[in-house]
């Protein structure tokens, strides 16, 4: 059986950040029935999950750091009574620089978790403040250096770019920060207007401007050079890290690979189905309280769906789209595709590598463009 | 024949002539209580999911009044004025006509022109007063209304309600006493007119007729005598809820035929059935062509689908004789056709038939009027195309389609409505006070400046308080020019449009915008044009497409995502190519929304 991943929506916040379309509540009211409720998915869950080899967990949301010491403590208590957690390689943790003290990360360290993942998005207060973001930059910095201090270097970061009050000089600066803390990996994404955010709502209301694109580029490029410059591993479009320093779970979405998903709004596949929880905490608790179905929806992937997920994920990949595998599940893939890949192998967007197509830096920016070119219809 | 009575059901659009025939079926025990739904008659598919009728529906109800029992043909028509050659059509098989008005609505500009037209074949009129339950019912003002216009007693109008079944025993019995019993003999020779047909894919065609002497029986060897063609009468029979065949139909009853027609064409209505062996000496005199107001391109999305799509466009001819057309090729678009429509509700509605019946996808070019061009030769030229537009230079004139418009508003509204028709290049020509509150208005217009989005526009300055009606008056000298859309500088032809030269350069500009916004970016630049002849008028650019990925893609981001990309593939697949720039379907019909 294939080792699987698990994941564990903790949908809760403190605040709402402006430009986030995630599932979280900012209201704390019913934290411990909302706790006992996912433990309750979790143990009839895992009763049918076939794979039972866990080798990663991560803890996202919403915010899981927002759990106070005690309230996490018996929470991953209870947690890893019901799952075997002894292959378990990377135990990752989402937390904000507000809540990085040093009782939490004791109670985390604990319990197995052996990676965080910080919110840090920005070193400029300005920045922070119209992200409504929780915390400023002197807690960002903090977070970084007590995380260390108390024994956890396998970090990550989230740096937000593309913002209107960022500019290129600000971003290299954020960029040199990275590696003077020596921070393994970072996940760097570009602003993003989601709808049903207070962002795209501040937008059509003409409050705020729309991301400027050719800025969003311009630092892209900026970020690519600065990967090869140090020799980083730009392994997925916002993903980069010292060599060696790969986020494993997160891979998962990319790889096809089995993962199953506690919580409200949470995704799980196992190989042929994907199914996601209802995202909507007080249905959720009261589903999950009358041992009724949690699942909002499932879909079985046909095989087109399957081959163009691959050619999704598989896009976004240092590794590239191996043309060998999807030729052998759709032969005439390469035939229908000839003339599109040459052209934008003659305009620099991709390259041949082996066996597989790999976006070029130009290319990448391009990707989903040339993602929706390559699908297939209905087979 | 005394116990016949024809009628039809007449009134502007959605006064509620179909819910008040549901009430006629309920009472007359036609239909039972299970098999009654909301406009029954309705059962096109299209017609239950817009709530509107599209085609006459004539039903068979049997009634018994002071002991003597009673044949009902009533004929639901349709309200919308694309159709008004249904209403005609059914006239001619009746002698009376219920005019429906709707009591907190009054009259409209469909009431007038469909009450003329039974007036005209001397059909006896019973006005009711409908949706009398309606807390906005004004009886007596459209009491007054009705008596000006038809000239009627006040006390024979019926104050009735589709909804409460109020007035229904009232009305079954004017039209016991007072629509007149069909005229003929049953002894001479069949003579009956054939006023509808329709297509079933496992009888073929099924024509209806009303006959006015004679009888036909089953077997009976019959002949069309306008298009010569002899059949034998398969199945006769009369029109219940379904059809009911019968041995026998005679003279002032509605029946059907089937007789192992395939070809839409052999059926013309408005043909005379009679007899072979023995047949009547005078043919009725049939109806008019119907003229189609509009034309546009229809071409299949995926070029291989042509001779599908010509299959398509006939079966659908079989069911709706006022659909034509011909076979045209564009550039653009590759082979398809241009078609002739009604108004652009048909169009709406083909297009949707072929999509959902057909499962066709097809790409809809810029409708257009069809224009007259007098060449320097002498030449006229019949133009349904912008592209058969002669060169400006070989052109003498060119004339265009008017209409005259009939519109009914609040006098509050006059001002509005006056700018929007002068706007529109609209004459006024009379103006007539219903009442103190209400005033009919008429213009002649060009066809062309009212097919498009003419009567949304109406309806948002008055509020929805104004009705429309028109009908052609021929055609006039106008300053018409061809404007060509330029891609890249590449001419797309199916974006061609004949436009009136005084809005040239406002068109041009709008559509051009319209362009940028629908034509998706591509990896280039795109100069979008507007020029008549060689001069440029109005020019847009669309950047290149600099920046099109995702930031995040985990669990939950996948199936979203990749839904859409397969989605944007979908529509690349209907996308056509010009040059090197790829159009979306949608922007064929652009021309159609410049003001949104
Ligand atoms: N309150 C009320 N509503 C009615 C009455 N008769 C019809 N309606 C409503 O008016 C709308 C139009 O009714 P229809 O019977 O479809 O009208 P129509 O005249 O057949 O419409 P077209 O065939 O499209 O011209 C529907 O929503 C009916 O429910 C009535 O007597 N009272
Ligand atoms: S970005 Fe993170 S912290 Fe902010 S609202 Fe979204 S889930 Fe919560
Ligand atoms: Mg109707």
């Amino acid at each position: 059986m294939a080792p699987t991943g698990l994941y564990i929506h903790i949908p809760f916040c403190r605040k709402a950040c402006h430009y986030c379309n995630f599932h979280f509540s900012t209201s704390q009211d019913y934290r411990q029935r909302m706790l006992d409720a996912m433990i309750r998915e979790l143990e009839l869950r895992w009763a049918d999950w076939p794979f039972k080899t866990i080798e990663t967990i991560y803890l996202g949301g919403g915010t899981p750091s927002i759990l106070e010491p005690e309230e996490w403590m018996r929470f991953s208590d209870r947690l890893l009574n019901i799952v075997d957690s002894s292959q378990v390689v990377e135990f990752t943790l989402e937390a904000n620089p507000e809540d990085l003290q040093k009782e939490r990360l004791k109670a985390w360290t604990q319990t197995g978790v052996n990676r965080l993942s910080i919110g840090i998005q920005s070193l400029s207060d300005r920045d922070l403040e119209h992200m409504n973001r929780a915390h400023d930059s002197h807690q960002a910095i903090q977070s970084v250096q007590l995380s260390q201090d108390m024994g956890i270097d396998n970090l990550s970061i989230d740096l937000i770019y593309g913002t209107p009050w960022k500019d290129h000089q600000s971003w290299e600066a954020e960029l040199q920060w990275v590696l003077d803390n020596r921070i393994p990996h970072l996940s760097a994404y570009a602003l993003t207007v989601e709808e049903k955010t207070a962002l795209h709502h501040s937008i059509r209301a003409g409050k705020t401007a729309s991301p400027d694109e050719k800025r969003a580029e311009e630092q892209f490029l900026l970020l690519s050079q600065w990967a090869t410059d140090n020799q980083w591993d730009h392994y997925e479009i916002s993903n980069l890290c010292q060599p060696g320093f790969r986020a494993q779970h997160n891979s998962r979405y990319w790889d096809g690979t089995p993962y199953l998903g506690i919580g409200p709004s949470a995704h799980s596949y196992d190989g042929h189905q994907r199914m996601w929880n209802i995202a909507n905490n007080a249905l959720y608790m009261s589903q999950a309280e009358s041992d009724l179905s949690w699942q909002a929806e499932s879909e079985t992937l046909n095989p087109s769906n399957q081959i163009n997920e691959m050619i999704m994920t598989q896009l976004r990949l240092s590794e590239g789209l191996n043309i060998a595998t999807l030729e052998s599940l759709s032969p005439n893939w390469l035939a229908q595709n000839r003339a599109f890949l040459e052209q934008q192998l003659e305009m620099g967007n991709l390259s041949l590598v082996d066996t597989h197509i790999v976006l070029s830096t130009q290319g990448r920016i391009l990707c989903d463009f040339i993602t929706s070119q390559l699908m297939v219809s209905e087979l | 024949m005394q116990h016949i009575r024809n009628f039809c059901i007449i009134a502007h659009i959605d006064h509620g002539k179909s819910t008040l025939a549901d009430r006629l079926l309920e009472h007359t025990g036609t239909v039972t209580q299970r098999e009654l739904q909301a406009q029954l008659l309705d059962n096109m598919d299209l017609e239950r999911e817009r709530g509107i009728t599209i085609k006459s529906h004539a039903i068979q109800m049997n009634y018994e009044l002071d002991g003597q029992k009673y044949v009902f043909n009533l004929i639901d028509t349709p309200g919308h004025v694309d159709f008004s050659y249904e209403v005609s059509r059914s006239i001619a098989a009746c002698e009376g006509a219920l005019l429906i008005v709707d009591a907190s609505q009054g009259i409209e500009a469909q009431t007038i022109s469909n009450l003329f037209m039974a007036l005209e074949q001397d059909l006896e009129i019973i006005p009711i007063l409908n949706k009398m339950d309606l807390p906005g019912a004004m009886p007596e003002e459209v009491k007054d209304e009705i008596v000006d216009l038809i000239g009627c007693d006040r006390d024979s109008i019926i104050p009735a309600s589709g909804k409460t079944g109020m007035g229904v025993d009232n009305i079954l019995r004017a039209i016991v006493e007072r629509v007149p019993a069909p005229k003929g003999n049953p002894e001479e020779p069949l003579k009956a007119l054939v006023f509808d047909s329709v297509f079933n894919p496992f009888r073929g065609i099924i024509a209806y007729f009303r006959i006015y002497n004679g009888q036909i029986s089953k077997g009976e060897h019959v002949k069309f005598m306008n298009t010569g063609m002899t059949y034998h009468a398969d199945e006769i029979g009369v029109l219940k809820l379904d059809l009911s065949p019968r041995p026998q139909v005679s003279a002032g009853d509605v029946g059907y035929i089937i007789s192992g027609i395939k070809d839409a064409k052999e059926v013309k209505v408005g043909d005379t059935l009679t007899s072979v062996v023995r047949p009547t000496l005078d043919t009725i005199k049939g109806f008019e062509d119907v003229k189609p107001m509009v034309f546009a391109g229809i071409y299949p999305v995926d070029t291989d689908e042509y001779e599908e799509l010509r299959d398509a466009m006939e079966k659908l001819q079989l069911n709706d004789a006022s659909l034509v057309f011909e076979p045209e090729s564009s550039a653009a678009l590759g082979f398809g056709f241009r078609c002739g429509f009604l108004g652009m509700l048909h169009l709406e509605i083909i297009q949707e038939r072929l999509e959902r019946e057909f499962n066709m996808t097809v790409i809809t070019t810029v409708p257009n009027v069809g224009y007259l061009a007098y060449t320097t030769k002498g030449d006229k030229v019949i133009v349904n195309n912008p592209s058969d537009l002669p060169d400006p230079d070989k052109t003498e004139y060119v004339e265009e389609p008017y209409i005259k418009a009939t519109i009914i508003t609040k006098s509050e509204y006059v001002g509005s409505v006056m700018s929007l028709c002068l706007d529109k290049r609209g004459i006024l020509t009379n103006q007539v006070y219903l009442t103190a509150e209400r005033v009919e208005l008429n213009f002649e217009m060009p066809l062309a400046e009212i097919v498009f989005d003419f009567y949304d526009r109406l309806k948002t300055i008055s509020r929805g308080y104004a009705s429309f009606d028109y009908h052609p008056i021929g055609y006039k000298e106008s300053k018409l020019v061809k404007m060509d859309i330029l891609l890249n500088g590449k001419q797309v032809d199916a974006l061609s449009a004949v436009i009136h030269r005084d809005n040239a350069f406002d068109l041009g500009k709008k559509i051009c915008k319209k362009l940028k916004d629908l034509i998706p970016r591509q990896q280039f630049e795109i100069a979008i044009q507007a020029g008549i002849g060689a001069k440029i008028i109005a020019r847009e650019t669309l950047s290149a497409l600099r920046k099109d990925v995702t930031a995040k893609c985990y669990g939950g981001d996948i199936t979203r995502k990749r839904k859409l990309l397969e989605k944007q593939k979908a529509g690349k697949k209907r996308m056509r190519q010009v040059g090197n720039v790829e159009i979306p379907q949608s922007a064929f019909m652009a021309v159609l929304k410049l003001n949104d």
